[in-house]
């Protein structure tokens, strides 16, 4: 409607909560945007955001009445303009000061060098300060306010390698109570220079210290003429200067790019180098401030325009370390602790189960508690000996093939003592592809139970085609096998998301209906004299599968080792599925709806569309774990075909935090242990293989519930958790 | 103008035009279906008797069997449910619930008539096996009833009733067999004691994990259904493989009772049962009249509903949670023991196949009711048993497409086919005091 008005393109400003005169982000990305349209041509169209919820529809109006670039800041609602964009493939969103998820064509972030202005001002105030304590001021610990701090103290270490750095955050960006009370007991401890990044509320601290008589430094914009009313509150005089972002800068150089046709989502970053940062001039300070002080400033700026001085702060405000040991201190060690103690506490659990159950056990008590002791000890001991040679092979017997094979040129015996370490490999792949089935569906907030049920279907129809098709080379047939299985394993779970989008029936119970319907099918098409049966055969299964449907396997010469090229197929889907989740679109929006479905309705996702895709994606996945088991172990399918994979998977996509590279370490842990159980089953140790599914089960309990984990080895809680949201109730889409 | 007598048929049955309308075409492709599929698939001389009196030892007044041409029954059975079909369309019916019910009914009888052509069926048998078969599955439902009302999704019902089953099996045999207890009444009321406490066990775990740590409710049933499963599966081929006398519970003798069950077809199916399946009744009662009618349903329903809202006006909503859920679990573990004591008598892996998650579905098809989840049950245990006489009765159908009865009508029941269904506005969500 409004291109009948005007024929200029458009250009749109919606304001985070506050009005274009706001002194701060508002003003400054208005300013850049009327600098751009008057130079350009453009006509400006600006809606000024009263209460956060009208934020989005603000957007909206202006997208649907023409704008074909939308300036807004993002540090508030961003990954709301980010689903909107998906809706408005026209409109292109420029973020201030946002880091878009995604890579879409029509969003760009506007960052900051935010560590090279803090670094610059901190510089300065080590070369300032007489006390050698100076303080800093943050409101709250988001990542440019992080990169403000961690390049203040840097900068400061810079010229002052004995000045230390005082620092305290207001929790608020707004409350100037706050800020003046940090002013206050910044002061006590003695600091005579401060810098503050923290809106209105770290103004109030600077404003404080000024008046008491401290060096003080501002941020984002030129503070002398906000804070300080051009020089005529109290304290400008002590004002040194501020860390400033050329907002209006950006929000220019952006427009200008996008009318050059460079703009092409993603994000552009402003640092000294290209003007986006900088120090304001010194103003009333500017006597205070040596000559030599201020050529010290120059040098260290040049330095680090040419990259030739780093802050040491990452994107993300957290402090970069150089060196390996560093780099290792600074890891999340929680992270890593906590699964293995979950494994661990599995583990000690399961020996109990051994021994308390071992008849050999009872024996021993009934002649004396000690000597009962020693046979439990005894029991557990040979029970997980057996599993680790299960699960890794005796290592004697490896070092020992490994010599043989050097003299002699003679692999049998190091093909024998690498059998179980292969077995594991083998018994991981189809874990892997499970495991990622039941991750993608985490992602999308679906919780697929029936991994089992697909991975029947999957290897049904992987099985027909594999036996059905004759004639055609390896390089035809087995990809078509195998898309059978995947094909299979979609179509199954598709059925449960597709209800689940259509009527709202929870995918947990249909998927277990479905895997019990897939058994029976599989038991009806295969039985004697079944649609699938071998012919002439009396026992239920299909027929061998051709050839040339087989997966290659690495040792052809020795059928006794059974590791094939599936493995290779899973760590591609390891790949596939990672960049699917968190390098796509669709992946972004299946992890969106995940979080939120609620939101990503709004936001004008297809809420339907992502159920049934992500279960469909998963179902596929399923399935492949089925193929692999067709076509690169068994090479034809039994009716008694059924593994348990549905339920480990669950327990490996929380072990693996619903993360492709987690879900595969997982799976190589759960193959490990298989192969090992299978060992531990046999004589000498005869435990029963369900052992392995009371420490599944054990694991899966540990990880979900790490506060259990905590408790038992009083482990204090590292940060505030962000503990992924799985499912939620009963027809809630 | 035509839309206007769709709303109106519509606004009768209080349903959309459009469901109205498909609801007709449905009725009208049973019509269609009976006929081409039963009705024309029988020849003239043949009839389908329909016995009344069960087979065994039976207190009931004997009542003669019915005998029908097969043709002829069929013939109008199907006109029928095209009559029906017709009327919805032209006109459209009130009881939109009853007449999907009376349909349904008339092609389960449609099918029965030309699946026993030539052959006899015991309808009594029928009935009496269908409500074996429900007994555990309501139960299952009562159990989700409790837990759900006060906001906890338990989805670990069916491991609870395995764990259930595997104890009273465990317990009983070993008060009979080892402690050699003279009463086997007794050694076997120890075991349904034993699998309840354990049951409430497992429910307390559930609560502790939901509750307490705030886990993800249906991954922590998931967990325990595994653990159930890993650690019967494992005790069972450790102790019950072994010692044959650990695995042999046995059943609750039958208790006819005195002149209801002299009622013909009535008498036999429903009142000469072990004692357990008359726990049922009192048991769906007692709790439908804690939950709305006590202070204690009031107070679990506004938990379900509103916990903060509950917690403001002084209800301890932790301490309402850990009680229903381990009340929950202890029908859970009655479930499981009922599969041992009150129809099977001992412990096979995995006997469960799925009863606690139809139970789940039972409890929602329900509405969150306890006699809606019986409801539910008996359709469920009526498909189960029918599927057991078919393959006697030699249907050309392969038995596994029947033994997917109960698992296609629990995904027909949860898409809604049959009206909304809306659970506790609270659950699965865990509670947070500020």
């Amino acid at each position: 409607m409004t291109e009948d008005i005007s024929t200029k393109p458009q250009v749109g400003l919606v304001t985070d909560i506050g009005q274009i005169d706001d002194g701060t982000y508002n003003q400054y990305a208005y300013e850049g945007l009327l600098r751009a349209a008057d130079e350009f041509g453009l006509e400006s169209r600006v809606i000024e955001t009263a209460v956060l919820e009208e934020f989005e529809s603000n957007l909206i109006q202006l997208a649907k009445e023409g704008c074909k670039l939308l300036v807004t800041i993002g540090s508030r609602k961003g990954e709301d303009v980010e689903r909107l964009a998906a809706r408005f493939p026209d409109t292109h969103f420029i973020l201030v000061d946002y880091t878009p998820y995604a890579r879409a064509k029509n969003v760009t972030g506007l960052v900051f060098a935010e560590d090279q202005a803090g670094f610059m001002a901190g510089a300065l105030a080590g070369l300032m300060t007489a006390s050698g304590v100076v303080g800093f001021v943050g409101g709250v610990d988001v990542a440019p306010v992080l990169k403000y701090h961690h390049g203040f103290e840097h900068g400061v270490a810079h010229t002052n390698n004995r000045a230390r750095v005082v620092h305290a955050y207001t929790g608020s960006f707004t409350d100037q109570e706050k800020g003046e009370a940090a002013a206050h007991s910044l002061l006590d401890q003695g600091i005579d220079t401060l810098f503050a990044a923290g809106g209105p509320s770290g103004s109030a601290a600077l404003r404080t210290a000024a008046a008491q008589g401290a060096w003080v430094v501002g941020v984002d914009q030129d503070e002398w003429g906000t804070t300080f009313e051009n020089g005529s509150a109290p304290g400008s005089d002590h004002l040194l200067t501020s860390a400033v972002k050329r907002i209006d800068h950006a929000v220019y150089t952006a427009i200008r790019q996008a009318l050059e046709g460079k703009l092409t989502g993603g994000t552009l970053t402003f640092n000294l180098a290209n003007d986006g940062v900088e120090l304001a001039p010194y103003h009333d300070a500017d006597s205070a401030i040596s000559s030599e002080i201020q050529g010290k400033i120059l040098e260290i700026r040049k330095a680090l325009q040419t990259r030739e001085l780093d802050t040491r702060v990452g994107p993300d405000g957290q402090v970069t370390m150089q060196g390996f040991l560093p780099r290792i201190l600074s890891w999340n060690w929680q992270a890593v602790l906590l699964p293995f103690l979950a494994i661990f506490s599995a583990l000690v659990i399961g020996a109990i189960f051994i021994a308390a159950f071992d008849p050999e056990v009872w024996a021993a008590f009934s002649e004396g508690f000690f000597k009962g002791l020693g046979a439990s000890f005894s029991s557990i001991a040979q029970a997980y000996t057996s599993l680790f040679e299960g699960a890794f092979g005796r290592p004697s017997k490896i070092i020992e093939g490994f010599r043989i094979y050097a003299q002699t040129r003679d692999d049998v015996v190091l093909r024998a003592a690498i059998r179980p370490l292969t077995e594991s490999l083998r018994l991981s792949t189809p874990y892997i592809f499970a495991g990622l089935a039941v991750a993608l569906g985490f992602r999308c907030g679906l919780f697929n139970i029936g991994a089992e049920g697909q991975y029947f279907v999957g290897g049904l129809l992987a099985v027909f085609v594999g036996y059905s098709i004759k004639g055609f080379p390896l390089i035809i047939h087995l990809p078509l096998a195998i898309i059978g299985g995947m094909v299979g394993g979609a179509l199954w779970s598709a059925i449960a998301g597709w209800l689940k989008a259509k009527t709202g029936a929870h995918e947990v119970i249909n998927t277990i209906m479905l895997n019990y319907i897939a058994f029976r099918l599989a038991d009806y098409l295969l039985n004697v004299g079944g649609p699938m049966s071998r012919p002439g055969d009396f026992r239920p299964v299909s027929p061998e599968i051709e050839l040339s449907a087989y997966l290659p396997q690495f040792f052809p010469n020795d059928p006794s080792i059974r590791l094939n090229s599936g493995f290779i197929l899973a760590l591609i889907a390891v790949g596939v599925v990672y960049w699917f989740l968190f390098k796509t679109t669709l992946g972004f929006e299946i992890r969106t709806v995940g979080a939120n479905p609620h939101a990503a309705r709004t936001a004008g996702i297809n809420v339907s569309r992502s159920f049934v895709l992500a279960m469909a994606f998963s179902g596929a996945l399923a399935g492949l774990a089925g193929a692999h088991d067709i076509l690169g172990v068994l090479h034809f399918m039994p009716n008694a075909f059924s593994s348990g994979y549905g339920f480990d998977a669950i327990a490996l996509a929380l072990l693996g935090k619903s993360h492709p590279v987690g879900v595969l370490l997982a799976s190589l842990l759960f193959g490990f242990l298989r192969a090992g159980a299978q060992r531990m089953q046999a004589p000498p140790a005869s435990v029963p293989i369900d052992i392995i599914q009371i420490v599944q089960a054990l694991i899966i309990i540990f990880i979900a519930a790490p506060e259990v984990v905590r408790l038992i080895y009083r482990i204090r809680a590292a940060r505030a958790a962000d503990e992924a949201v799985f499912t939620r109730g009963w027809g809630s889409t | 103008m035509s839309t206007t007598v769709w709303e109106r048929i519509a606004e009768r049955g209080g349903i959309s035009p459009q469901r109205a309308r498909t609801y007709g075409f449905i009725y009208l492709a049973v019509g269609l279906l009976i006929f081409l599929l039963f009705a024309l698939s029988t020849s003239p001389g043949q009839r389908t008797t329909f016995a009344f009196t069960p087979g065994g030892q039976s207190n009931a007044i004997p009542i003669p069997d019915v005998s029908i041409p097969s043709g002829f029954l069929l013939y109008f059975l199907a006109l029928v449910t095209l009559f029906i079909g017709s009327w919805q369309l032209a006109r459209g019916f009130r009881r939109i619930n009853v007449v999907l019910g009376i349909v349904a009914a008339v092609f389960v009888i449609a099918f029965l008539t030309w699946a026993a052509r030539d052959s006899s069926l015991n309808v009594t048998g029928l009935l009496s096996s269908s409500i074996l078969r429900a007994v555990p599955i309501a139960l299952a439902a009562l159990s989700g009833v409790l837990c759900e009302r006060a906001a906890v999704i338990n989805i670990a019902i069916e491991g609870m009733m395995l764990s259930g089953a595997f104890t009273a099996a465990l317990t009983a045999s070993i008060a009979a067999n080892v402690w050699e207890w003279e009463s086997t009444f007794a050694a076997q009321t120890f075991g349904l004691i034993c699998a309840i406490l354990f049951g409430g066990l497992l429910g307390l775990l559930l609560a502790v994990l939901a509750v307490r740590f705030k886990v993800d409710q249906i991954i922590a049933g998931t967990a325990i259904n595994i653990l159930a499963t890993g650690v019967t599966s494992y005790l069972a081929s450790r102790i019950l493989a072994q010692f044959s006398h650990l695995n042999s519970a046995g059943t609750y003798p039958r208790f006819p009772i005195p002149v209801l069950s002299r009622i013909p077809i009535i008498g036999p199916a429903l009142f000469e049962h072990n004692l357990l399946v008359y726990i049922l009744l009192p048991l769906l009662a007692g709790v439908h009249i804690l939950l709305f009618h006590t202070r204690w349903g009031l107070r679990t329903r506004a938990v379900g509903e509103h916990p903060k809202a509950a917690d403001t006006l002084g209800v301890n909503v932790f301490k309402i949670r850990y009680v229903n859920v381990t009340l929950g679990g202890m029908v859970a573990g009655l479930a499981g023991a009922f599969l041992i004591l009150g129809s099977v008598g001992r412990f096979d892996e995995l006997m469960t196949a799925g009863k606690g998650f139809i139970g789940l579905a039972a409890m929602i098809f329900g509405k969150w009711m306890p006699f809606g989840g019986l409801g539910a049950a008996m359709i469920f245990g009526f498909a189960d048993a029918l599927q057991t006489k078919l393959a006697i009765l030699s249907v050309p159908i392969p038995s596994q497409f029947l033994l997917m009865a109960p698992y296609l009508v629990t995904m027909i029941v949860l898409a809604g086919v049959v009206g909304e269904a809306v659970p506790p506005a609270a659950d699965g969500q865990p509670y947070e005091k500020d």
